[in-house]
């Protein structure tokens, strides 16, 4: 079943309800996430702060003192009712060049032993296919997608890395994180990476990539890969393809 | 105008307003001071808005050189602060001589302590605010003060009114023990708990660990039982959550959370809550209390009010 008749309205402590759509990884679920969200900033219900788009649930952050939450939650289903008129910003494409294996991606090979492939067919398996983008979280906006089989049999890895540099290519539980826009901790696993950025604190949107775009990953060797961390440091890089 | 110099930065210390609202979708934590309520006193005591930006301290708080005469109040946590060796009175306001040492010495309770500077702390808003997020080198340096950094002051023509009140009457000021009673709303994912895991959740007695910074508490104690494990397609992770991994332990995110994560959440602390968790150390035992969500809006319009008296007592 694609997602529920009716969203499921969440209380998330006392400054937060979850719009609930679903609970799978599903294109219809997360752009019913998107549309609610555009619905509900045209509608400008006084009191809501912001909100934050995730996988399968619109998050509404709000200020009690301002509406009270069973209103709110009447204004959100009345909004539920009026998103389907909402037309999405039209997808984008992003070509995301990568270096897989060695010091650029140490896990690959505990990937393949684990799924018991070798490394290039992880390659071959995570390259060249385009993957759309469900939501931009964590630290510094990480885009994620759903990862093809037998990637998406991947656990969590049981020991988090402490240190991975901006641009890891990661997976576990079923996603794929684009790349790291930020280096930090994860606990997931480091199979390549990518000279592009997705973080620009200094711009408005800060993103590079959006939720409802898509990527496809394109193999480098190590010159074409310094090449353009030069240029994208010097912001001369274009990594959309379409539109 | 210069307010004072970093001479030495304390354990970490940072610079935080009321948070950065609006970019949570982009993977933008709200940040902001731990200690709202704390903030928000210091402020109103140096004649500032209540959401200037000002210096939070943790522990082991800075030593500052006045490089002017300013006037500050240092709310919060009691770090034994000190104006050249003399020590300095908390929650009221102080004048503090061109050239002064203000130091802090030993944590007698609490955690953070909030250094207000009349007139305010002149970082540059990024993304509406002047909080600094370390993890992701927002605001200020993009890290937390060091050694030799000049801190200046916003509006230096920032005036107090002499005749009122300078400080926080006695009754206002909060008690910090090291035995927290932590009011949370249910959900939104406690249907992945069992029932008994709801009930030791509820019910037993949770050390803070080592592992406790501005971005959330791990937690020890009686593990929290799942129903069938514990992970959840992603979904937002405000500042309050507690979100419990597979090994049955609750971690409380706060200010500095990251937006998103995959762990269910058992609860969430109410606002006013989270404000008092922000003065507990590691070691300190927490105990969690069911609480309506029309009880957690209650407490939040009670803290309100509470701020208005006290605006009110202080102007």
């Amino acid at each position: 079943m694609r997602g529920y008749s009716r969203a499921r309205y969440l209380i998330v402590g006392d400054r937060g309800i979850s719009v609930e759509f679903g609970n799978s990884l599903d294109e219809e679920i997360n752009r019913k996430v998107h549309k609610m969200r555009h619905a509900l900033e045209k509608a400008k219900v006084p009191g809501v702060i912001e909100t934050n788009p995730t996988i399968r649930s619109l998050f509404v952050y709000y200020d009690p003192l301002r509406i009270r939450v069973k209103q709110l939650i009447r204004d959100l289903r009345k909004i539920e009712g009026q998103m389907a008129e909402i037309v999405l910003p039209e997808s984008r494409l992003f070509e995301v060049p990568i270096v897989y294996g060695g010091e650029y991606g140490p896990d690959l090979e505990e990937v393949a032993k684990l799924l018991k492939v070798t490394p290039g067919e992880i390659i071959q398996i995570h390259s060249g296919k385009e993957y759309f983008i469900y939501d931009t979280g964590f630290i510094g906006g990480s885009a994620h997608f759903k990862v093809p089989p037998p990637l998406d049999s991947l656990p969590r890895k049981k020991t988090p890395n402490l240190g991975v540099p901006a641009g890891a290519v990661l997976i576990a539980g079923g996603l794929g994180s684009v790349f790291k826009p930020l280096a930090g901790p994860t606990g997931w696993y480091w199979i390549g990476t990518s000279p592009l950025r997705q973080w620009f604190p200094e711009k408005d949107p800060p993103l590079l990539i959006h939720p409802g775009d898509r990527i496809i990953y394109r193999p480098v060797d190590l010159e074409e890969f310094e090449q353009i961390q030069k240029r994208v440091e010097k912001g001369g890089f274009t990594a959309q393809v379409t539109p | 105008m210069n307010a004072f110099e970093v001479i030495q930065p304390g354990a970490f210390t940072t610079v935080q307003d009321l948070g950065r609202y609006g970019y949570q979708k982009y993977g933008v934590s709200i940040s902001g001071a731990m200690d709202r309520f704390a903030l928000r006193v210091a402020n109103l005591l140096a004649g500032n808005d209540e959401g200037e930006a000002a210096v939070e301290a943790t522990i082991i708080g800075p030593r500052l050189k006045s490089r002017g005469k300013i006037r500050v109040a240092i709310t919060g946590a009691d770090l034994s602060p000190e104006i050249d060796g003399k020590p300095a009175a908390l929650w009221r306001i102080l004048n503090v001589p061109e050239g002064s040492l203000l130091s802090f010495g030993g944590a007698k309770s609490g955690c953070r302590a909030y250094l207000a500077v009349s007139g305010g702390i002149d970082f540059p808003l990024v993304m509406g605010s002047r909080s600094i997020h370390t993890r992701s080198n927002l605001g200020g340096n993009g890290r937390a003060l060091a050694k030799g950094d000049i801190i200046d002051c916003r509006d230096p023509g920032n005036r107090i009114q002499e005749s009122g009140t300078c400080q926080l009457p006695e009754d206002l000021v909060p008690v910090y023990g090291r035995q927290w009673k932590v009011r949370v709303v249910l959900g939104p994912q406690n249907d992945y708990f069992t029932r008994k895991g709801i009930e030791t959740f509820l019910n037993s007695e949770y050390e803070i660990t080592s592992q406790a910074d501005r971005m959330g508490y791990r937690l020890r104690g009686p593990k929290i039982e799942h129903k069938n494990g514990p992970d959840i397609l992603t979904d937002a992770t405000p500042p309050g959550s507690i979100q419990v991994p597979g090994d049955g332990m609750p971690i409380i995110l706060l200010a500095d959370g990251q937006t998103t994560g995959g762990y269910s959440k058992v609860a969430a602390v109410v606002s006013v809550d989270q404000d008092l968790l922000a003065q507990a150390r590691p070691g300190d035992k927490v105990r969690f209390q069911r609480i309506t969500i029309m009880e957690a809006h209650r407490l939040l319009a009670e803290m309100e009010k509470k701020m208005m008296e006290i605006r009110s007592r202080l102007s």
